[in-house]
């Protein structure tokens, strides 16, 4: 279970990083166009920390899966929240990834709809569309790793 | 209809700790536990091997609750 919840919050700092990355590189854009000069800066401190961050999630993902047979090559290919070391625990990463893609049938249609909105906050919030992607992945681990421990522990 | 055991009773019989019969059916403690506790009921074959470890046919040590009664 403590792999389950260690490996599902770190996926949760890799997304918020990787909106944190990905909005910052689009203020980034955004300036250059306005500008109308090709001059490009770059805020380097979102990429360092997402860096970072997975290369020590890799490292530390790696030494302590749960199958250690399983070789980077193929480790690296796996989602790294799931457990399923017997059958109890395959039933139960089921039951979990299931609730996760209904989270995404309940969460998506909602950020579709928000997004009729989004001329109206675009200025405010330029990078809305980049989180609101960033938030159904979080979502839908959250949902995954709760409705985990829950029938792990039932 | 729920599935009841007597694998405490034959696991305390035949002097295995939960860890013990875990290894010896390729399954991890906690689902020793949950299967004595009687949450989770185990496929035919986590059964079948349960029953090799106590030397018992599968069907007296996993019965439908109903049958009991």
């Amino acid at each position: 279970m403590k792999h389950v919840v260690i490996q599902s919050i770190s996926s949760i700092i890799l997304y918020v990083l990787m909106a944190f990355l990905f909005s910052s590189f689009l203020s980034d854009v955004s300036t250059v166009i306005e500008t109308d000069r090709f001059e490009i800066e770059f805020n380097l401190l979102p990429l360092l920390l997402l860096v970072g961050f997975f290369i020590i999630w890799t490292i530390y993902s790696f030494k302590t899966r749960p199958n250690q047979n399983l070789s980077f090559g193929q480790w690296s290919v796996r989602m790294t929240e799931f457990s399923e070391v017997d059958e109890r625990e395959q039933i139960i990463t089921a039951k979990a990834t299931k609730a996760a893609y209904v989270s995404f049938g309940i969460t998506v249609p909602l950020l579709m709809a928000s997004f009729m909105f989004y001329p109206l906050f675009e200025n405010a919030l330029p990078a809305y569309p980049i989180y609101a992607l960033a938030s159904t992945l979080i979502i839908s681990t959250l949902v995954y790793m709760t409705t985990w421990i829950r029938a792990y522990t039932h | 209809m729920p599935l009841i055991n007597r694998v405490k009773e034959l696991r305390a019989r035949h002097q295995l700790t939960q860890g013990d019969l875990a290894a010896k059916v390729g399954v991890t403690r906690q689902t020793i536990i949950s299967l004595e506790k009687g949450s989770y009921t185990p496929s035919l074959l986590l059964a079948m091997q349960i029953a090799r470890v106590f030397e018992e046919p599968v069907e007296s040590i996993f019965t439908i609750e109903e049958e009991t009664n």
